[in-house]
């Protein structure tokens, strides 16, 4: 049991308690979540926004979702799920609104906060440019494949969870899954031959 | 079949690589601070005390020093009042434009219209001298 389901277990046994004294355990809840998802949110919210900035305001954005429905927490089955969905939707929201691409081509940025694993300078640099080159591709999917290909990305996220993230079936998953991948290989190919 | 196989491992790593990307230091306590550290420790609301008894007791003393600014502010009203003089009352006729707007009189003079000059009326004779006249008579 996680340290937010033992408080959430707790706050379902206030019965007889005021009104003050539930706040004060929704409050300790909602702590409770910000402390054990606020790591997994980030990385989802950066994985979008590729900005560190961005995506703690992200994250800091959800929270505050979280807190103004702080009634309905009890209501909630899967709280790591269900929160995932609201930073998922602000990440959108804030993608629509800034109406730039992410920072794909930012190479300085990725070779900054990818791991360096004992690569020299030369070969970091490589690699970056790699990787904004692969990303550069994803941003080309249409919006519904590339959305279930980041969050397949999650190795945490089952097909299921990442279905339940959207909105949708767990088989609309899998074939939009497979359209990415495929679609993704296609643009990796087409980018080698024009090189 | 082996490239796309490869092209697969290779965009699934960048993107599986940017997802375990850890998150920032302190990212749990920049956010419950910004949230307002609720578990922490709950602010309770509080009441500044208002001065009640202190006010009554200095309501004149608060009533003439009101009373004074405000003397202040008048006499110094009137004082700029004084000091700018009024202007001279002055009706001005606006400067009609010195523009032709008629035809030209091409050079001719205006002459008055001309007048009959005196006549000299004979005299007026005498009431016998006209009876005297009617009955002479008239030559043929």
């Amino acid at each position: 049991m996680s340290a937010a389901q033992a408080v959430f277990s707790g706050w379902m046994e206030i019965e007889d308690t005021d009104e003050q004294q539930r706040a004060h355990a929704l409050d300790q809840a909602v702590a409770a979540l910000v402390e054990e998802y606020a790591p997994a949110l980030y990385r989802v919210a950066y994985s979008v926004l590729r900005n560190a900035a961005d995506a703690e305001d992200a994250v800091q954005e959800a929270f505050v979702r979280v807190l103004r429905h702080r009634d309905q927490l009890g209501e909630v089955r899967d709280h790591r799920v269900w929160l995932i969905r609201i930073v998922w939707n602000v990440v959108l929201d804030r993608k629509r609104r800034m109406k730039t691409r992410p920072e794909t081509d930012d190479v300085t940025e990725l070779a900054r906060v990818l791991p360096s694993g004992g690569l020299s300078a030369e070969e970091l640099a490589a690699a970056a440019q790699h990787h904004a080159r692969v990303l550069a591709c994803v941003e080309q999917l249409p919006a519904k494949e590339r959305e279930v290909l980041q969050l397949a990305a999650f190795e945490e996220l089952s097909s299921v969870e990442i279905a339940a993230v959207l909105g949708i079936t767990e088989s609309s998953v899998r074939s939009r899954l497979f359209r990415a991948r495929n679609l993704m290989a296609e643009l990796l190919d087409h980018k080698r031959s024009l090189r | 079949m082996t490239e796309k196989i490869v092209n697969t491992a290779e965009f699934e790593r960048t993107l599986k690589l940017l997802a375990a990307l850890p998150a920032p230091e302190g990212l749990a306590g920049r956010v419950q601070t910004r949230l307002g550290a609720p578990a922490a420790a709950p602010v309770r609301g509080r009441l500044l005390p208002w001065p009640t008894e202190r006010a009554t007791r200095t309501v004149w003393l608060r009533a003439a020093i009101a009373a004074g600014l405000l003397a202040a502010v008048a006499a110094g009203g009137m004082t700029a009042y004084r000091w700018v003089a009024p202007a001279p009352m002055a009706h001005t006729v606006p400067a009609r434009p010195a523009v032709q707007q008629n035809f030209s009189t091409a050079g001719a003079m205006r002459t008055p219209l001309t007048l009959n000059g005196p006549v000299a009326l004979p005299a007026a004779k005498s009431k016998s001298a006209r009876i005297a006249q009617s009955k002479s008579p008239e030559p043929h």
